[in-house]
């Protein structure tokens, strides 16, 4: 085997060793966010005695909870591009949507749905049937490459995401260490259904809490302050509208 | 190594053109090879009548290494070729298939691997198709390995001068191609014929054996061996490959599952990356400068989009890394151009390195920088800004040999709180007498204003201990480049760097010129409600607190707040926001808008303002602190007005007196046209010159005095 032997030509050779072990490094960071490994020689072990049964797939001991690829909206997603200004809506019964041009594609995620809000401006309310006239287009998804935060695309840009918390691993004896508590449901709460449950909880607990006549008042004066807050804004936004 | 031959044992049955090409390749290669070597050749009862032919021509010819033709009377598949071969053989051995091409050096290489370590069982060449010792898919792409005429030979060329010579370990050899040392054949004997019959799995029961015996397995990844793969032994292989996988688990229970860690590590992980890399190396002839930055490349400060206008300025003649901090220690970014213009952006996740620098000296940090240094040839050195590095890099940099500038985006070096607000609320100046500082850095220490570290430990101590820190390494820095004058004041409050390491260059718009109208739109100004735009991020530093407030204050009027821009804090509902913008879209969306005036009332003393200069380039006036570079910048050109940000009520009045002056706006607005903007391509040559050294080497030959002069001069009249 040759080896370099001038001092420059082991330095240089230590230098490209130094680059491949941070490119790996970095390449097994990325792995431990994704949770998924890098699998050798994956499309060409037909013949390989060695590749066993895990080959093209993930490895159990990295595998946290992840959506499937979304390489499969990525086409659709581009074929949007530029359709029309988009717009969010909520039905009171399907949930909330992205309308862009012909499609709407659903927002699962509370959250999203409240960050897009300050992107593309708020919900507009639409009957079922309205929704249903919209062709189902790929929903918005939080997707996330190789590198670079996490984003969703809208409107055939790619907006990303700050502030998205990542799951970290423990071992399940780590998780069973605590007793189940009340389910945090972040990306419900968006469709009518959600939203009926979770009014309905709350107005069982305050029954609960406060006796069926306090409650009743209580209600009352929660249902009348969302009507004057949503009519400020209403005439808030008409004056914006109007000016421009 | 055995001081008997090498015999190269070449089992065939099917494949008359694969077989050509694997015989031409070990005659091409045998001259000049060190090792002597002898070539078995056994014909499996081949059904092909040219691979006879061929196998008899290629034994007849006159070659410098003696070939033996063997052959079968009846198949006996793989094992047992192989087999009739190691009965002759007296030394080493290489097991090649006949669908390979063994390349230049190939068998000296692989004889020297077996060498380079004690008891090497096998020894194994990376290859095109041959399980763990398979290459990257860039590289196969690179060289057509997979396609009808793989680029064999240059493969070869690339692999060998790009190999680290790490020599990687692996549980078993691969068969294709498998360098066997007499000492693994003395001790484990042939292949297992009995029980492997006519193939698949007997190499890695042969390899597990030797193992048992303390023997073990490398793969030379200096040495690269074609191999077709997939049709050596025709259409039994599936059958085999079962027959072959339950025959090993049944043996060699532990075999699977330390077979399925290992190709998830990935041994040869690190040698391939080499190689990767290496598809894609800098051209050594560009000039190549280091950024040091205090976040990733492409977030949305102003710090990152000047640098991304600058490296896309200077993208034709230099080439550009950046070093970061990230959570889990340190990072390296490239942004190099190839010859067709496609820049390769590779990422580099130093080793080591700290979590969370608050350190004013942090080791690790320091360490983290020599090793960037060290990852390739630097001609420069560009500081952006230090946070979440300590001020180690100073002190590495004081034996760099290439130019190393520093760009005072802001006031770190100053104060860790360098937005520089007492206690999170007004300005503070920079106070010479420190003890002022006391309660202010114990507030901040608590909790820091948002994107600056949080340092636990803060106090007039270490807040002392910093400033002294940084005076004892100013020198490190050959440039020390301002954005304005007005940061340069802030500076030279607390630092006396060199009059003539000290640049002031603007950094001109990150936005492309031109676009904007040739006069202020006059319905929009006299016919419209007042509509203000605060624009950038919406939080505390920048004014949030104040624009929340006139938002309310305006609610009954026909006054507008509009924001753009993420918001990192509560916004009044009263506030219309617009959400996150791109910098090219600005202009369009304030117009699209109907905004008038660019509402800009941090606290904060701007040390350039890049989203002044967006509103400049929209055509827009702006309202903007007295102090600071917004300040000496509106009061310069006249673009504007000057406020008191800690004086909500004085802003409100000024705002409703503009709302009743439209004349006012009217004049301010075409003042905004008069001036002549630049980009930041406009100033990037005197950055350009800089990293080439020119000016340092130009000013030494120039009198002293007088670039002193000129300097100091500019520095008085601001």
């Amino acid at each position: 085997m040759s080896a370099p032997t001038s001092p420059e030509g082991e330095t240089e050779r230590l230098r490209r060793h130094l680059r491949a072990l941070s490119a790996v490094n970095r390449q097994l960071h990325a792995q431990l966010e994704t949770g998924v490994a890098r699998v050798v020689d994956p499309g060409r072990a037909r013949d390989d005695i060695l590749a066993g049964d895990d080959v093209g797939g993930r490895i159990s001991m990295l595998s946290i909870r992840r959506g499937s690829s979304g390489s499969e909206w990525i086409e659709q997603l581009q074929l949007l591009a530029g359709a029309s200004d988009p717009f969010l809506a909520r039905s009171p019964n399907r949930g909330a949507f992205v309308i862009e041009g012909p499609s709407r594609r659903q927002v699962k995620a509370g959250m999203l749905l409240i960050a897009l809000e300050r992107v593309i401006g708020s919900v507009r309310l639409m009957q079922d049937a309205e929704i249903d006239r919209f062709t189902e287009g790929p929903p918005v998804e939080v997707l996330e490459a190789a590198s670079g935060p996490a984003f969703i695309i809208v409107a055939g840009r790619r907006l990303p995401i700050r502030g998205l918390p990542l799951p970290h691993p423990v071992t399940d004896d780590e998780r069973l260490r605590f007793p189940e508590g009340e389910e945090l449901r972040v990306g419900a709460g968006i469709g009518g259904g959600g939203n009926r449950t979770g009014s309905l909880r709350r107005a069982r607990a305050l029954v609960q809490r406060e006796g069926v006549v306090r409650a009743g008042v209580a209600g009352a004066r929660r249902v009348t302050r969302r009507l004057l807050r949503s009519a400020r804004g209403a005439t808030k936004r008409a004056k914006n509208t109007g000016a421009r | 190594m055995s001081a008997a031959p090498v015999t190269i044992i070449v089992p065939v049955y099917r494949g008359v053109y694969d077989l050509t090409r694997c015989l031409e390749s070990i005659a091409r290669h045998a001259p000049g090879t060190q090792c002597a070597f002898e070539l078995v050749l056994i014909d499996d009862a081949s059904p092909e009548p040219a691979v006879r032919t061929r196998l008899e021509e290629f034994a007849r010819r006159d070659l410098p290494f003696p070939v033996t033709l063997l052959r079968n009377p009846e198949n006996l598949g793989f094992v047992g070729t192989v087999n009739r071969g190691l009965r002759r053989a007296t030394g080493d051995v290489v097991i090649l298939n006949a669908d390979t091409a063994v390349t230049h050096g190939w068998l000296d290489q692989l004889a020297a691997a077996a060498n380079a370590v004690p008891d090497v069982a096998t020894v194994t060449p990376v290859t095109s198709h041959g399980s763990i010792c398979t290459l990257p898919q860039s590289i196969i792409d690179a060289f057509a390995l997979a396609g009808p005429n793989p680029q064999i030979d240059a493969c070869a060329r690339f692999v060998t001068s790009n190999s680290l010579r790490l020599l990687p370990e692996v549980i078993t050899g691969v068969g294709f191609c498998m360098y066997t040392t007499r000492q693994a054949l003395d001790s484990c004997g042939l292949l297992d014929e009995e029980t492997f019959g006519r193939g698949y799995g007997e190499e890695v029961d042969f390899c597990l054996r030797a193992t048992r015996l303390g023997l073990r397995h490398l793969v030379d990844d200096s040495t690269f061996v074609y191999h077709l793969g997939g049709g050596s032994f025709g259409d039994e292989q599936s059958e085999g490959l079962a027959r072959g996988s339950r025959l090993l688990d049944e043996r060699y229970p532990y075999f699977r599952p330390t077979n399925t860690r290992e190709r998830a590590q990935d041994p040869s992980r690190v040698s391939f990356a080499a190689m990767e890399l290496a598809l894609h190396e800098r051209d050594p002839e560009r000039p190549h400068v280091l950024h040091i930055m205090h976040s990733a490349p492409g977030d949305t400060g102003g710090t990152e989009k000047f640098l991304d206008a600058l490296m896309h300025a200077l993208r034709n003649e230099f080439d550009f890394s950046v070093f970061f901090p990230v959570p889990s220690g340190f990072a390296v970014q490239t942004y190099w151009a190839q010859p067709d213009g496609a820049p390769v952006v590779e990422h580099y996740l130093l080793p080591g390195g700290p979590r969370h620098v608050t350190r004013v000296d942090d080791e690790l940090a320091g360490a983290a920088l020599r090793m960037a240094l060290d990852l390739f040839h630097f001609d420069a050195v560009h500081i952006h800004n230090l946070i979440g590095h300590s001020l180690a890099p100073l002190e590495v940099l004081a034996g760099f040999e290439g130019p190393v500038l520093c760009s005072v985006h802001d006031l770190f070096l100053a104060c860790p709180n360098f937005s520089l607000l007492y206690r999170k609320l007004e300005p503070c100046g920079i106070p010479e007498d420190l003890s002022a500082c006391d309660r202010c850095l114990e507030t901040i220490a608590e909790a820091p204003m948002p994107g600056s570290p949080m340092i636990r430990n803060l106090s007039r101590a270490y807040l002392s201990d910093f400033r002294s820190t940084a005076t004892a390494r100013i020198d490190s820095v050959d440039h020390w480049i301002f954005a304005s004058q007005s940061v340069a004041d802030y500076f030279m409050r607390v630092y006396e760097p060199a009059p003539s390491r000290i640049e002031i260059i603007e950094h001109g718009s990150v936005i492309r010129l031109g676009r904007r109208a040739s006069e202020p739109d006059r319905t929009l100004i006299y016919d419209e409600p007042l509509r203000l735009a605060f624009v950038g991020l919406g939080w505390a530093k920048k004014g949030l607190e104040v624009v929340n407030e006139l938002a309310e204050a305006f609610r009954d009027s026909t006054i507008e707040i509009h924001h753009f821009g993420d918001l990192k804090q509560a916004a009044s509902p009263e506030l219309c926001a617009h959400g996150s913008y791109d910098n090219e879209f600005l202009p369009d969306l304030l117009q699209r808008a109907g905004i008038q005036i660019v509402l800009l009332p941090g606290a904060y003393a701007e040390t350039f303002g890049i989203v002044m200069s967006e509103a400049l380039a929209s055509g827009l006036p702006v309202i903007g602190a007295r102090y600071g570079a917004l300040g000496e910048r509106i009061r310069a050109c006249g673009v504007g007005w000057t406020i008191d940000p800690m004086d909500p009520s004085g802003i409100r009045a000024l705002i409703e007196r503009l709302d009743r002056a439209r004349d006012e706006v009217m004049r301010t607005s075409r003042r905004v046209f008069e001036v002549k903007l630049e980009s930041v391509a406009d100033t990037v040559h005197r950055y350009a010159a800089l990293y080439h050294g020119a000016w340092a080497r130009d000013r030494a030959e120039a009198s002293p005095a007088a670039t002193d002069d000129s300097t100091l001069a500019r520095l008085e009249t601001a």
